[in-house]
């Protein structure tokens, strides 16, 4: 796996679905690194990303897209910097059934600020459907507020066809830049 | 045609006022700016603080005499009078503490009001009357439609929701009907809301609205939106909800750095018409940055992007693009 692969990056909070969303449009299972989580994590998913997941999609001319996922732990924010490298764009995960998702959402928009900047995002929120708040309205606050605006939706990770209407909305920001 | 509009202020405190002054700036480069005047009968519109009992007091009082301006109650305070079922839906509200945003949101619905004629000449082809224009010219209200002895929907346009009885089943239809066809039309408040919502089905709002709006606005503007106005999104269309087109998307994508209307159908390569159905569905749903006047050489969306691509590398990426949309199948 070429460090200057191009690729598309998954990353975001913890259990937010970035592994999941992957798995969903790989053509491949995708090549995990969990572990079982030992920290505060734990009471939450029994495994967790330390290093990254890796699916890929082959175009019809040979070329490999990959599909990074991003530990979503801030303590392996080193490897984010690595991962970014060749990257097409970024697709945000929020687990809204975290206590505070939108500094979540934050904390992932100013670590990858300048990647954004040199490309784009969009952002998914998963879980809405178990816990309705933050609603979207209070996103788009938050976005508001940052002078940023990026395609943001409700979606669930498992499902296919939500995962490929984020690319679409990230493909045709890409293509309209 | 008007070249200035007044807004006249009651029981406002200094501070605030010198606030409002501030932002009355921000509406020179408009196509009709406003003004400050002290003298009640040539304003346009009278901004009228409600937290104050006498604030209070005068505003029922304009709005028992259904005078030519519009009326705006600023402030939080829930009773605004005696009577505050029966008051009217057509006073403006702008809550505190004051910002740009929502100031200049106001004065553009009361500039409305004050049927302000566009001036370029076009004269948008106004929707019909209807419960669809209410919730459109009141996002702050909570507007209730009920019948001889039972709500029939309830709309929470600041929530996205609304609720409906059982046997109410065409939105659509209630949307677009005129405001007295199918019962009483009036605001309640929260505390009602929460009364009465156990009783009723909850269901998104953004849907039939957008739904409703594409129905009737045939590419012509809402009300007095500017044809030549810059637009901008502040918030993203829910197209998973709405019924997705891949237009919506490249609509939405170059509205994300705002541009004029013309400029909009020329980078997302789509008809005037259509560009202009979508942005009073993104209108209706408050989706939009208040409507300002293009600057003087505006550059479309896609200008701010060269910085990222020279014509060469774009043209390799969307090469690239088009292959991956096919290997997904998107």
């Amino acid at each position: 796996m070429s460090s200057q692969q191009l690729k598309f990056i998954f990353t975001g909070s913890p259990n937010a679905g970035k592994s999941t969303a992957i798995a969903a449009i790989s053509e491949f299972a995708p090549v995990v690194t969990d572990v079982l989580a030992t920290d505060n994590l734990a009471s939450v998913k029994e495994k967790t990303t330390v290093a990254m997941d890796f699916g890929q999609i082959t175009l019809e001319n040979g070329q490999t897209i990959g599909l990074y996922g991003t530990p979503g732990q801030l303590r392996f924010k080193f490897m984010w910097d690595i991962l970014i490298q060749g990257g097409l764009g970024l697709i945000i995960l929020i687990d809204n059934k975290r206590p505070d998702p939108l500094g979540d959402l934050e904390v992932y928009l100013d670590n990858f600020a300048e990647f954004i900047a040199r490309t784009d995002a969009v952002i998914g929120v998963t879980s809405m459907d178990v816990q309705a708040t933050p609603t979207i309205d209070d996103f788009f606050e938050v976005l508001s507020r940052r002078g940023q605006i990026f395609p943001l939706f409700s979606i669930d990770a498992r499902k296919k066809e939500d995962v490929l209407f984020l690319l679409d909305a990230l493909l045709t920001c890409l293509e309209m830049a | 045609m008007t070249d200035k509009l007044r807004l006249a202020t009651r029981y406002v405190s200094p501070r605030h006022l010198a606030t409002f002054s501030i932002f009355l700036n921000f509406t020179r480069k408009h196509s009709v700016p406003w003004d400050h005047t002290d003298v009640l009968k040539a304003a346009d519109a009278i901004l009228i603080d409600i937290d104050v009992s006498d604030g209070r007091v005068l505003l029922n009082a304009l709005a028992a005499q259904k005078g030519r301006q519009a009326l705006i109650a600023y402030g939080d305070n829930q009773e605004y009078g005696d009577h505050p079922a029966d008051f009217p839906l057509e006073v403006l509200h702008l809550h505190k503490p004051p910002n740009s945003g929502s100031f200049l949101r106001v004065l553009e619905q009361a500039a409305r009001r004050c049927a302000v004629e566009h001036p370029s000449g076009h004269t948008a082809a106004a929707p019909a009357s209807s419960l669809l224009d209410l919730l459109v010219r009141n996002p702050d209200k909570i507007v209730a439609v009920s019948g001889a002895e039972s709500y029939i929907a309830v709309f929470d346009k600041k929530r996205r929701c609304f609720y409906r009885d059982e046997a109410m089943t065409d939105i659509h239809g209630l949307l677009l009907a005129g405001p007295g066809a199918h019962g009483h039309i009036g605001e309640i408040d929260r505390e009602r809301l929460d009364e009465v919502a156990g009783c009723l089905i909850r269901e998104a709002l953004d849907p039939p609205v957008w739904s409703a709006m594409l129905s009737v606005s045939n590419g012509n503007l809402y009300a007095d939106l500017p044809l030549d106005g810059f637009y901008k999104l502040r918030h993203w269309p829910s197209l998973y909800a709405l019924g997705f087109q891949p237009s919506y998307m490249r609509l939405a994508t170059a509205l994300r750095r705002g541009c004029t209307l013309h400029m909009l159908a020329d980078v997302a390569q789509e008809p005037i018409a259509s560009v202009i159905d979508f942005v009073n569905a993104c209108f209706a749903l408050d989706y939009l940055e208040p409507v300002a006047v293009p600057v003087q050489g505006a550059t479309p969306a896609s200008a701010g992007a060269s910085e990222k691509q020279s014509p060469a590398v774009a043209q390799k990426a969307s090469g690239l693009f088009s292959r991956i949309r096919r290997r997904l199948g998107i």
